[in-house]
């Protein structure tokens, strides 16, 4: 795997085929359009795990459950939101790099070569993604400054999130 | 038991031959008699002394009035006369043989000429559409359905599909529009045929026979509609007809007239009520092409708004790094080609 030259902000470049100069590609995402997308995907997961639960407590509903088995319905319910939330991350970005509310937005994430991430390395990316948030989200703040405009969850994964388009071009 | 007529003398032969013959020169008798008709002096100072004198309006109130031509014309369409004239005149082709004749001599265009020319005439045609003679013989008309049965044997034969060909192709329809775009007599004269409650009537019974549903399709079937919309398009007409529309205000009121008109209302309606239609409103709708373009018309919209979205939000990107970077009193990043 080769690693990209550090870049002026916004400039990424493609690792290059052998033998060919470096291809300057893309502009690096900032921190609103990120949020944007992230507000997209909650909507998305949010009202998919809504309608889910919505079911599941009508179908339950017939049924007449003790408290204690209420109880553990709602944890199962809760470890099923976390895993959905985690599973949804992970899917999209470990596959195509791109999840619905980065496609509307029209970026992706990727490695630092321009690759797509492996299952681990999205899972690392979303416990960044955590840790990030937990500090009152001064976790993002690096992406106001970072060249590469990444975030902790970035740095930890390594991994940058650029334009889809130039991204597409410049992959193999 | 079986009878043969020997005819060795070719005696049936000679008959059939002396019919033709007599059919064509019955034909074209009639057409000499109508163009001596429109050429004759005399006979337009006739309709000149009836028209303007007194005779022509006592003589048809009187007629109306004994009911002389009602019962003629009654005695005509009950007899079967009118019908087996007709019958005879289709089977036998003169019908079709007359129609060309007309469209291809001058006849129809002298005729034109001095219906929308002579203002006699014009005064004579808005008597005959006042008076309740026309009403009662349309009605009889409609309801002997003469007009259906004649209506039914011409587009069988294909002679409205010719009579359409030869109007499309010759040179009288442009003449026709031509006068009645530019003289205001026949202006008025199209104005008061629009402007009458026979016409109404007509249409109105002409739309309940059904009459109207096959004629289009037999139409459409023909391709006789194309043709005409071609026509339309590739002639003159049309441009001229919109620039007058547009530019005369005189006919701005004509048009006015015929929007504000009953007639039009009541065929909208009936359109409207027509199933027909909404076939042809859902195949429309269901063809690929339409419901290709509404697709591409909708994703190329959601496609607008999320451009214009993202082009935003990577602007707020930039503006925000560098009031972050300004805060911080740190160097300004760089300017990023293609992106924010």
């Amino acid at each position: 795997m080769t690693f990209a030259a550090p870049q002026p902000p916004g400039l990424v470049e493609a690792a290059p085929a052998a033998g060919t100069a470096p291809v300057a590609v893309a502009g690096y995402v900032g921190v609103v359009t990120r949020t944007l997308a992230f507000a997209v995907d909650a909507a998305v997961i949010n009202a998919v795990a809504v309608l889910t639960a919505a079911v599941i407590a009508l179908a339950l509903s017939v049924l007449s459950l003790g408290n204690d088995l209420e109880a553990a319905l709602v944890a199962i319910g809760g470890v099923a939101y976390v895993l959905w939330s985690v599973g949804y991350f992970v899917g999209f970005w470990s596959t195509t790099g791109q999840t619905p509310g980065a496609r509307l937005l029209r970026f992706r994430v990727c490695t630092y070569a321009m690759g797509p991430l492996k299952p681990r390395r999205a899972l690392l990316r979303f416990a960044g993604l955590v840790l990030a948030a937990i500090p009152l989200f001064a976790g993002f703040l690096p992406i106001l400054f970072d060249d590469r405009r990444r975030g902790l969850q970035d740095i930890l994964a390594r991994t940058v999130v650029v334009e889809a388009a130039d991204v597409s071009a410049a992959a193999p | 038991m079986r009878v043969t007529i020997l005819d060795p003398l070719g005696v049936t032969r000679l008959g059939a031959r002396a019919v033709r013959a007599s059919a064509v020169r019955t034909e074209d008798a009639a057409i000499w008699a109508l163009d001596s008709v429109v050429r004759s002096e005399v006979a337009a100072r006739a309709v000149c002394s009836v028209v303007e004198g007194p005779l022509g309006d006592i003589a048809m109130q009187a007629a109306v009035r004994c009911g002389l031509v009602d019962r003629v014309a009654g005695q005509m369409l009950e007899g079967g006369l009118v019908e087996r004239v007709a019958g005879e005149m289709l089977d036998g082709g003169v019908a079709d043989r007359v129609a060309d004749r007309v469209l291809a001599g001058s006849e129809l265009d002298r005729l034109v000429t001095r219906v929308l020319e002579d203002p006699v005439t014009g005064r004579l045609i808005a008597q005959v559409l006042a008076s309740r003679l026309l009403d009662e013989t349309v009605a009889r008309v409609f309801e002997g359905g003469l007009i259906e049965r004649v209506a039914g044997e011409m587009l069988g034969a294909g002679v409205a599909d010719r009579v359409a060909d030869r109007v499309l192709a010759g040179p009288e329809l442009d003449r026709l529009v031509t006068r009645v775009l530019e003289d205001p007599a026949t202006g008025r004269l199209v104005a008061e045929v629009l402007d009458s409650r026979l016409l109404d009537e007509t249409v109105a019974r002409v739309l309940e026979a059904g009459l109207v549903e096959r004629v289009a399709g037999e139409m459409l079937e023909a391709g006789v509609a194309d043709r005409i919309a071609d026509r339309v398009l590739a002639g003159s007409e049309l441009d001229r007809l919109v620039t007058r529309v547009l530019e005369d205000p005189a006919t701005g009121r004509l048009v006015a007239q015929v929007l504000d008109s009953r007639l039009l209302d009541e065929s909208v309606a009936r359109v409207l009520q027509s199933e027909e239609l909404w076939l042809v409103v859902e195949e429309i709708a269901r063809s690929p092409a339409v419901t290709s373009a509404i697709s591409q018309q909708g994703m190329g919209f959601a496609d607008q708004v999320v451009g214009e979205v993202g082009d935003r939000s990577r602007r707020a990107d930039a503006w925000l790094e560098r009031a972050a970077r300004r805060m911080l009193h740190r160097a300004p990043a760089a300017s990023q080609p293609g992106g924010p």
